[in-house]
């Protein structure tokens, strides 16, 4: 048998390389490593991008509050903006200061960057900047909230904006409790910012009124009358005068005299508030006597003789007189103002004066005369009614009493009219400067002779004061028309002022709407309406898709095969959901408030009330904002946009305790009072997706 | 028979060539294995750092609640690191505490996991940021 090997032989090359062939093998087996390192290199990254970018998302979160912090406790930013950490991350914040735009308000950006390794996440807080004032001046601001003891009574003065047809509920009259200054052992706290938004409780007595605008508060207080000094006039009985005789035929006075007229029916006391060595003091302001500058009669020269002038023993008064003074142990009523107006121009207006005209007869000149025709008439002044103030004068309403000297001569019987000697009452306005402790007229109607330059009465309730110095009131009478007081004594009757509180504000005087179509404050001089457009109108209902929520403390993973393939952990097909409706929003301004203005700032409280739409799908879970009561919120107007305080009105709206903190206001101004500083609220959160740095 | 020794010679591979390929293939194989096996661990690495990660991100959530809510503490008790420089401001340590079991136990079970490894963030969180009144800043 015999085999041919020769044609069976393969030859070196068809046989091929087994090392050729085993790097092929090798390098399939590198490119599979290779591939399968590929393949797992998204986990490894994943892994790492994942570690830093909650690195990031931490130092991220870490600058926009330690920014924030700072915001909040100091007002102002931290001197550095960026920080390594100990995680091996970085922060950096930007601040974005968004003026006022429209009808928002300055908004302020806090985006911090956190960056760890090659990845960047994004904090953004949108703060909602709010300040106790819009103007940074030398003094700091003093915003108070004097506490006050409420009792339901029927208004007849709060005006309804918004609803005039609605029956008026009863709402709390603002009545004193024992606020009287000056009772330093029992006065009710007083709420008071200033500087921050930290509402102190200080033992602040304050008086019924209080004024201030861009200077120190002024308090006014009445004072009951039986505290009440009562005036006095030195007058001269002619000697041998039979009516200056009694019944024995004695002298009954001889001389000068005392006579004292009856205390007015209400007084004020005045105080000024100082702020001296971090606490608040109060200053009694001396009584606005003597204004005229006359000499005060001394008490030591008070004649002791007493002529009775009580009907029907004399009816006759004074032949002369010399000087008023204050008494303080007036003996009663000797001398009575006629209630209607005017009060008192002659002195016909003594009661009974003529009681016994029998027992008149003709006296004769016992003195000289001559002196007391060149004495020019005379001013004393009681306080009353409501005060202002501008800077560091105050401003109050008085009784103005002008006493005109005897002339000569002498009365004649039966006629009741004291000839040439007679004391006028008649409204007026005084002003104290705190600085110089001054007494000064600032509105006098009643001239040296008796006449008056105006017979418009001022609502002593009512008195407002502007720049230069020119007041404000009310008419007594009815019609109730603007009044202005001139500083040469006369006055102007203007426009028609609605019932309730008039103010000031930038030199001009406002009043509450009273027209429901335009609810506001009203401009008593332009008519223009500072209205509540810039305030949101309506908060936006919120809806969307909802996602089953975890339940019986497991999660509920119903649907996550549906998931979004973009990764979204949202079910493709959600079910819209309204979690909380849309809501329209209404303002007026709150009956019972007090008005407080500084500069450009207008500080009051506003009634917010809220009225509910129909959601647009179906109800789900309860956001619902209260609806029961109007939400009084204490307000601040800058000219241009209006600012609720502290936290903007969304705070106000859902967090319980952020509404006003009395309805009597005043804002005041000292130095070394801390400056304002402005308040942050987060009104809005926002987490950019992170990203490789490029 | 006749039988030619040459060819016969020349018709198979040498053992040289033979143990070269064999070194070849060996390499590459074995680096074939040690890079998967490496890879295996990998993957098994990545799956505990996730759990680190998902423990330490929802035990970081819990603690920014608490402070967000006023609670200045974390579960057991202990005050947060006040931040020297900002009032009011905490520290929080991230990596969860031994006792972590405890109050994970009140969790769904897939964040109860025991770690031996933490990953520290230190947030600085702000007690109370979104709580507005008056008397506090």
């Amino acid at each position: 048998m015999c085999y041919n090997f020769k044609m069976r032989t393969v030859s070196r090359g068809q046989q091929g390389n087994i090392i050729l062939a085993a790097l092929c093998v090798a390098i399939f087996l590198f490119f599979l490593s290779v591939a399968m390192i590929w393949t797992n290199r998204q986990d490894i990254a994943l892994s790492l991008s994942m570690e830093h970018k909650m690195k990031a998302e931490a130092a991220a979160r870490t600058g926009a509050m330690s920014v924030y912090g700072a915001l909040r406790s100091d007002g102002q930013p931290p001197s550095s903006l960026e920080q390594e950490l100990d995680s091996g991350s970085s922060w950096k914040v930007e601040l974005v200061r968004l003026p006022s735009e429209g009808k928002r308000g300055p908004v302020l950006l806090v985006r911090s960057r956190g960056t760890s390794g090659p990845l960047s996440s994004y904090y953004t807080l949108h703060l909602l900047e709010t300040d106790l004032s819009s103007q940074q001046s030398a003094d700091g601001r003093f915003l108070g909230f004097p506490s006050f003891v409420a009792s339901m009574k029927n208004p007849g003065e709060n005006i309804e904006q918004q609803s005039p047809s609605e029956p008026e509920a009863p709402t709390p009259e603002v009545q004193e409790g024992s606020l009287e200054p000056g009772k330093a052992s029992d006065p009710l706290p007083a709420k008071v910012l200033y500087g921050d938004f930290e509402a102190k409780d200080i033992k602040l007595g304050v008086g019924k009124t209080l004024a201030a605008n861009q200077g120190p508060l002024f308090s006014g207080d009445e004072v009951p009358v039986t505290k009440t000094k009562a005036f006095g006039v030195v007058t001269y009985v002619p000697a041998f005068d039979p009516m200056s005789l009694d019944d024995n035929l004695k002298l009954r006075a001889f001389g000068p005299v005392a006579v004292t007229l009856p205390p007015p029916d209400d007084s004020v006391i005045l105080k000024v508030l100082h702020y001296r060595n971090d606490d608040f003091e109060w200053e009694d302001i001396p009584a606005a006597f003597n204004v005229s500058g006359v000499p005060e009669q001394k008490s030591q020269d008070i004649p002791k003789g007493q002529l009775d002038l009580d009907p029907p023993s004399n009816p006759f008064w004074t032949h002369v007189s010399a000087r008023m003074f204050l008494r303080d142990d007036y003996p009663g009523l000797r001398y009575i103002w006629r209630d209607e107006e005017p009060p008192s121009t002659y002195a016909s207006d003594v009661v009974l004066l003529d009681k016994k005209p029998a027992e008149k007869a003709a006296t004769q000149d016992t003195i000289d005369w001559s002196a007391a025709k060149k004495t020019p008439a005379y001013r004393q002044y009681t306080l009353r009614g409501s005060i202002a103030a501008y800077g560091k004068t105050v401003y109050c309403h008085a009784w103005e009493y002008l006493y005109i000297f005897h002339n000569g001569n002498r009365p004649i019987h039966p006629m009741p009219e004291l000839l040439g000697a007679s004391v006028i009452r008649w409204p007026s306005v005084l002003k104290f400067d705190s600085e110089a402790k001054i007494w000064t007229q600032a509105w006098s109607p009643l001239k040296d002779n008796g006449d008056l330059r105006s017979r418009l009465l001022p609502d002593p309730n009512y008195l407002l004061v502007d720049s230069k110095g020119d007041c404000y009131s009310v008419t007594l009478k009815a019609p109730r028309k603007l009044l202005k007081l001139l500083r040469n004594g006369n006055a102007t009757a203007g426009v028609n002022v609605p019932n309730g509180k008039i103010f000031l504000y930038q030199d001009e005087p406002y009043a509450v709407s009273s027209d429901p179509a335009k609810p506001g404050l009203l401009n008593l001089v332009s008519s223009k309406v500072i209205g509540f457009d810039t305030l949101p109108q309506r908060i936006p209902e919120i809806s969307g898709p909802v996602v089953p929520g975890i339940e019986d403390e497991e999660l509920d993973t119903t649907g996550t095969s549906e998931l979004d393939p973009t990764g979204f952990a949202e079910p493709t097909t959600p079910e819209i959901r309204t979690v909380r409706n849309e809501y329209n929003l209404r303002y007026r301004v709150s009956p019972a408030t007090d008005f407080a203005a500084d500069g450009k700032d207008l500080y009051l409280n506003l009634e917010v009330t809220l009225t509910e739409e129909e959601p647009s799908y179906e109800k789900f879970g309860d956001l619902s904002l209260k609806l029961e009561d109007p939400i009084t919120v204490l307000a601040r107007f800058d000219g241009e946009h209006w600012h609720i305080l502290p936290n903007g009105l969304m705070a106000a709206l859902t967090k319980p305790g952020l509404g006003t903190l009395g309805n009597r206001i005043f804002c005041a101004r000292y130095p070394g009072l801390p400056k304002a500083v402005p308040r942050y609220t987060v009104v809005s959160v926002s987490t950019n997706p992170f990203e490789f740095e490029r | 028979m006749k039988f030619h020794r040459r060819q016969l010679t020349y018709s198979g591979f040498t053992l040289i060539e033979l143990m070269i390929a064999m070194v070849f293939i060996l390499i590459a194989f074995f680096g074939y294995v040690a890079l998967h096996s490496r890879i295996l661990h990998s993957g098994q690495r990545l799956e505990e750092r996730e759990k680190i990660r998902s423990a330490t991100d929802f035990y970081a959530a819990l603690l920014i609640a608490r402070a967000t809510m006023g609670i200045d503490s974390y579960m057991n008790g202990d005050k947060f690191v006040p931040e020297a420089t900002t009032k009011n401001a905490y520290i929080i340590d991230t990596s969860p505490d031994p006792n972590a079991a405890q109050w994970l136990a009140n969790y769904p079970p897939e964040f109860a996991i025991s770690m031996d490894e933490t990953m520290q963030l230190s947030p600085t969180i702000l007690g109370k940021p979104y709580q507005y009144q008056w008397t506090a800043r």
